[in-house]
């Protein structure tokens, strides 16, 4: 009942029922009452009836209205909401449709669908799902379609294509609804392309990174990082460390530092050499250490560190990258070997061609000389220091008469044109140049026998040419000797020939010839015994036993033995001990098949002798050896003489040190007694002045000259013994110059004698100027003196030639000398003169004599009594040659 | 020039040392000739070595010293009186025989003064001489300087 009551409509009309019908039931009786009058009461009838109609017509009219407008406001809400829902729907911008559940056909798209997907809103009207999935996602998509549904659910990722057929990813939203009073689904379609393409690059990424790792952990290096804490704790390693015998755990536990992997010797240079470049902001370099593997044997790595550091330049971590170097370390060293090895080998083979004893000389590939060697040097005469580096411009003209290529630089050429005009002697056979060279300008004209070759290396790369050189001269002059003596033979063969045609048919005849030949080598063979008898050197001939099949006349002498005695027997058994040097000596002469010179010595009852031997191969006519000959000298006495000179030698020398001593006292110890004297003889006068007759005044005066005298004799003496010693200061002199110098001296010692000096212009020598001074002096003092009779002295000065040699003369007309004492003129202390008349020290000329010959020089001098003397000598030098 | 000059003299043989003693007298210098024979009688003299107290030495004016001594040589004398404070500014010659070149060389290297090779002659002999003590004792007594300052 309560429910009834509230349904409205049944209300109101409950309502209006109730209140007409008491309208109904009372309205007529108050009416009645109210009028009382039947005329007048249906007058009230009729407005009463009126009056109710209106009431009702108005009531209805209310309701009515409000139903209608209530209608009319549901209608524009319901179009509102429609269109709002459309607007979203086709505006979304996401891809929307519906479809039909069923059919799976579009019922409606958005704009956004028709722009992805390429078809017009028209064209979505007559498809179905079908046609934008593609075929691998069929089956899907009739399964998906199948399964019954929630009003929303996420479908996942789809593959959908466009019209064009590219195909691209979509994430599927999907809402069950009603529409057209089907069952349909509303469907957002998300493209997801992008995410997907970025998420597969995030993916390749990764496996790039995976890869990178792969290889690094594969490769030989190590990558290592640690941190800038002490003794460099390690906090990332690649599994590379494991070729150094550590696994990645070990090395990453706490506390392992990356200094306890360093070789402890190398330690304290890494950490300096870090600093070093921390020091100077290097944040990569490169170092090479030693590295301790797990069972301690030294391994050399390569490290290339990189220094990582925050934006406020703090370090944050080391990143090295080890590259395990023993291997090249090791070959670094083997090189290293190798090289010294050839520079020894070579250093070596340049001391073997050194004692070569043929001259010897190799050019690099430019013909500068390479080596000279000591044979070389003696053939040539120039040490090898001048010669190394030079080429053949500068050496050639020691061996021709101008700058010619030697045989050693037409090795290095190989031009044959140039051979045949430089050497027309010389073969090629193969690479080498082999023949005999004349040098006709060379120690007046000799052959030589030359051998010449490129050098090359190992990969056939020229590196220079070696030259070897014999002296054949000797052996060229004996072979054209033998040429003759062979022609002639062969001449004489063909006469014998003849004759023995003759003695064919005479019988006896031939038997004499034959007779008459016997008797001829026979003689020939005498006089060969006796030419050899007559030799004063020991000559014998061994066979290949060593036993002796010929010994001359001298041996015989030489050793006290007879050729019967000796004869069949080895030299062992004849100088008892000294079997194997002596036969030492002849296989080596065998062996080597040409001459060798060697030094024997022999002890014999009157002591040691010492033998100079020159031993050679005997050759038989195959070029055989048949045995050994010797020829010895004995150079006992030469050695022993050698012996004496050096002790000579050594005793002069100890004179001379005797001398020096000797004359450092005379200088001092001489000298002072003498000025004693003089001094005592200064005060006698001075302080006895009037006590002393003029006579004791004489005297003193004459005790005071001698003095004066003494003392001159003592500096010549001195300065002749220092002569010895001093050095020669070799220089342009001009003997005019000095001589013209000391004539000035000379005349202001004595400015009343009338004195001529004759001379050249100039007269240019080589010497010490100083000694000559001296010699010169004392020639011109000599010829002052003995011309202070003369009224016009006259002396000269000049050069003459005699023999080729060059010969200075200092002439006075003095007085001369008898030529019976020449010999005494140069001796110290000699004089030929009155020393009252012309005084003088004594020791003049052989001071100058000595410095004469201290020039290597000679002096004499020529004269007769009152007829002048002239002093000649020479002076070698660059003036003579 | 009112004071006395002494001179000391190193000689070993008493005839050089009385002519040199009238050599340097000849000069007409007022001069006071002191002398020892030997080189540690020198020093002993020089630098007072028998007097600890240092009362008894001598300060001569200029030295003569001879290089051919017995006991010490010269050239030994002449490198301890140069080594040593109180003597290392005295005017020292060389007064000897002697020419070589080494004996010149080793003197002056050692800081004599002056090097006289004894002239043969007496009366260059006294030149030297009177030349040399004209040539130190007058220096000596510039006025404003103070003895051996001229080194």
């Amino acid at each position: 009942m309560k429910r009834l009551w509230r349904f409205w409509p049944l209300r109101i009309t409950l309502i209006y029922f109730i209140v007409s019908a008491l309208w109904i039931v009372f309205s007529d009786s108050i009416l009645n009452r109210l009028t009382g009058s039947l005329a007048a009461a249906s007058i009230w009838q009729t407005y009463k009836g009126l009056f109710f109609i209106t009431a009702t017509s108005a009531l209805i009219f209310g309701l009515t209205y409000t139903v209608f407008r209530q209608k009319q406001q549901a209608l524009k809400e319901l179009e509102a909401s429609r269109q709002g829902f459309s607007i979203l729907f086709s505006n979304h911008p996401q891809p929307m449709w519906v479809y039909d559940l069923e059919t799976a056909r579009f019922l409606a798209v958005n704009e956004a669908a028709v722009a992805r997907y390429g078809y017009s809103a028209d064209e979505f009207q007559t498809m179905s799902l079908f046609d934008i999935c593609p075929e691998n996602e069929v089956e899907r998509l009739k399964k998906a379609l199948e399964t019954p549904r929630m009003m929303l659910q996420e479908s996942g990722i789809w593959q959908h294509q466009d019209r064009k057929g590219i195909l691209f990813p979509v994430q599927i939203t999907s809402h069950t609804l009603e529409f057209g009073g089907r069952s349909a689904v509303l469907v957002q379609a998300r493209d997801v392309s992008a995410e997907v393409e970025a998420f597969q690059a995030l993916e390749h990424t990764r496996r790039e990174q995976a890869d990178l790792q792969e290889i690094i952990n594969r490769s030989p290096i190590v990558v290592i990082r640690w941190g800038n804490q002490p003794g460099w704790p390690i906090e990332l390693v690649s599994d590379g460390i494991s070729q150094f015998g550590y696994s990645k755990t070990e090395l990453l536990k706490a506390g392992f530092l990356f200094i306890h992997l360093i070789h402890p010797e190398d330690q304290e240079r890494v950490k300096q050499e870090v600093a070093y470049y921390l020091d100077h902001r290097q944040d990569e370099f490169r170092q090479e250490y030693r590295l301790l593997n797990s069972r301690g044997e030294v391994c050399w790595v390569e490290d290339l560190t990189l220094v990582r550091r925050d934006e406020n330049g703090e370090i944050v971590y080391f990143q090295g990258i080890l590259l395990d170097s023993t291997a090249r370390k090791q070959s670094e060293l083997n090189l290293r070997e190798t090289f010294l090895a050839l520079q020894e080998s070579e250093e070596r083979l340049r001391q073997y061609i050194d004692f070569l004893p043929d001259p010897t000389l190799a050019v690099d590939p430019n013909g500068k000389v390479t080596i000279w060697n000591r044979a070389l040097e003696e053939f040539s005469g120039v040490r090898r220091e001048e010669i190394l580096g030079k080429d053949y411009h500068v050496y050639s003209p020691l061996f021709y008469r101008q700058a010619h290529p030697m045989l050693v630089d037409l090795a290095l050429e190989a031009d044959h044109k140039k051979l045949k005009q430089f050497y027309p002697g010389v073969k090629i056979e193969g690479n080498v140049l082999i023949g005999e060279v004349e040098m006709p300008d060379f120690r007046g004209g000799i052959t030589v026998w030359a051998k010449a070759a490129p050098l090359r290396d190992a990969q056939g790369q020229l590196t220079g040419a070696l030259e070897v050189i014999r002296d054949i001269t000797e052996r060229v002059k004996a072979e054209k000797e033998l040429r003759s003596a062979r022609e002639a033979l062969e001449e004489r063969v063909a006469e014998r020939t003849r004759e023995l045609n003759q003695a064919n048919l005479l019988l006896k005849e031939k038997l004499q010839a034959l007779e008459e030949m016997e008797q001829t080598i026979r003689t020939s063979e005498l006089r060969l015994r006796g030419i050899l008898d007559s030799s004063s050197a020991i000559i014998y001939l061994y066979n290949l036993q060593d036993q002796f099949m010929f010994i001359n006349r001298q041996f015989e002498t030489a050793f006290q033995v007879s050729q019967e005695d000796i004869l069949g027997k080895t030299p062992g058994e004849v100088f008892p001990g000294y079997d194997s040097p002596l036969i030492e000596n002849n296989a080596r002469v065998r062996e080597e098949a040409c001459p060798l010179q060697f030094t024997e010595t022999l002890a014999l009852p009157d002591g040691m002798h010492t033998y100079l031997s020159t031993k050679f191969p005997l050759f038989d006519a195959a070029g055989k050896i048949y045995g050994v000959g010797g020829i010895s000298a004995d150079i006992t006495e030469r050695e022993q003489m050698e012996r004496e000179l050096k002790e000579t030698h050594l005793r002069l020398q100890a004179a001379f040190d005797e001398l020096e001593a000797f004359s450092y006292s005379v200088s001092h110890d001489l000298r002072a007694p003498l000025r004693r004297i003089d001094g005592f003889c200064q005060a006698l006068v001075e302080d006895y002045q009037n006590q002393l007759d003029p006579t004791a005044r004489h005297y003193l005066k004459r005790i005071r000259s001698g003095v004066q005298q003494m003392a001159a004799l003592i500096d010549a003496l001195l300065q002749l013994s220092r002569l010895n010693k001093m050095e020669l200061n070799i220089g342009r002199v001009d003997l005019v110059r000095l001589c013209r110098e000391i004539q000035h001296e000379l005349m202001q010692l004595d400015p009343k004698r009338a004195v001529n000096f004759y001379h050249p212009e100039e007269l240019i020598v080589y010497g010490d100027e100083k000694l000559l001074r001296i010699a010169m002096r004392n020639l011109m003092d000599n010829a002052w003196k003995f011309t202070v009779e003369r009224n016009v002295a006259e002396i000269s000065l000049s050069e003459e030639r005699r023999e080729g040699q060059r010969l200075i003369c200092l002439r006075d007309n003095g007085i001369g000398f008898d030529p019976k004492y020449t010999d005494q003129l140069f001796i110290a202390f000699q004089r030929l003169h009155d020393p009252a008349q012309y005084p003088g020290s004594g020791i003049g000329l052989a001071t100058v004599k000595r410095i004469i010959h201290r020039h290597g020089g000679m002096i004499w001098a020529e004269g007769n009594v009152n007829e002048g003397a002239a002093f000649y000598f020479t002076l070698p030098g660059k003036a003579n040659g | 020039m009112d004071n006395i000059s002494l001179i000391f003299l190193v000689e070993d043989n008493p005839d050089d040392e009385l002519l040199t003693r009238r050599a340097i007298i000849s000069s007409g210098l007022p001069i006071r000739v002191e002398s020892a024979v030997d080189g540690p009688q020198a020093l002993e003299i020089l630098l007072g070595a028998a007097a600890p107290q240092g009362s008894a030495r001598l300060t001569p004016d200029l030295i003569f010293l001879d290089l051919k001594l017995p006991r010490l040589n010269g050239l030994e004398v002449l490198s301890i009186l140069r080594g040593r404070a109180e003597t290392r500014l005295l005017p020292i010659i060389i007064l000897t025989s002697s020419a070589e070149k080494s004996d010149v060389y080793h003197a002056y290297e050692r800081g004599c003064n002056s090097y006289i090779q004894k002239p043969v002659g007496f009366e260059r002999f006294a030149q030297s001489i009177h030349a040399a003590c004209h040539y130190w004792l007058r220096l000596n007594q510039m006025p404003g300087q103070n003895k051996g300052t001229t080194l």
